[in-house]
């Protein structure tokens, strides 16, 4: 399973998911439905979203093993 | 007066598209004659895509992509077996009197095949593109 931590940077940035959306080029229901964990983003999305944030992938995103 | 120059918000674009849509099918049903129908619809495609350059936002991003794949392979997956099935079941249960139920399960069979063919093709092509 995949989780991320964009709701909290996006708090931390004090951006709204509708800037968020427009920075990285999708829609505010695609941020949405990233941060409830219900899209897994491209690897392309993936990297814009980080950069917007000046992180590294992993450090937005994390994979967690299910056993 | 409305400017060309003039961005226009997806939600703005997407209400105006349907009102565009339903307004070319009620003209269409309207005329009586096709040649008119079939202009007010290039009409109205030239208008729709001329209005979709005027748009301030994403229209359809990677998720809305994927969301329409998943239901165009849903909607081929009932599709598919509902008609070839229908067809055999006219194929069959035509015949004598109901000549006319049998020709229509001929067409659907055809209609049948010509989805298949399309879906090779369709697979074929995309294998390729992506490196098979």
């Amino acid at each position: 399973m995949i989780k991320n931590r964009i709701k909290v940077l996006r708090a931390e940035k004090g951006l709204t998911q509708e800037e968020l959306a427009e920075k990285v080029g999708v829609t505010r229901q695609t941020i949405l439905a990233i941060e409830k964990n219900k899209y897994l983003p491209s690897l392309f999305l993936a990297f814009k979203i980080a950069r917007e944030f000046g992180l590294k992938v992993e450090e937005v995103f994390s994979f967690k093993n299910e056993k | 007066m409305y400017s060309l120059q003039t961005q226009m918000k997806v939600k703005t674009y997407q209400k105006t598209k349907w009102f565009t849509l339903i307004i070319l099918m009620a003209l269409s049903i309207e005329m009586d004659s096709v040649f008119f129908a079939l202009i007010g619809i290039t009409l109205g495609m030239v208008f729709l895509s001329l209005l979709k350059l005027r748009v301030k936002g994403v229209l359809a991003d990677e998720r809305q992509l994927d969301v329409s794949e998943k239901a165009a392979r849903t909607s081929f997956k009932v599709l598919m077996p509902v008609l070839g099935l229908t067809s055999l079941a006219l194929i069959m249960g035509g015949g004598g009197p109901f000549y006319y139920v049998r020709a229509l399960g001929i067409v659907l069979s055809y209609v049948t095949c010509l989805g298949l063919v399309i879906y090779l093709l369709s697979y074929w092509y995309f294998n390729r593109k992506y490196g098979g």
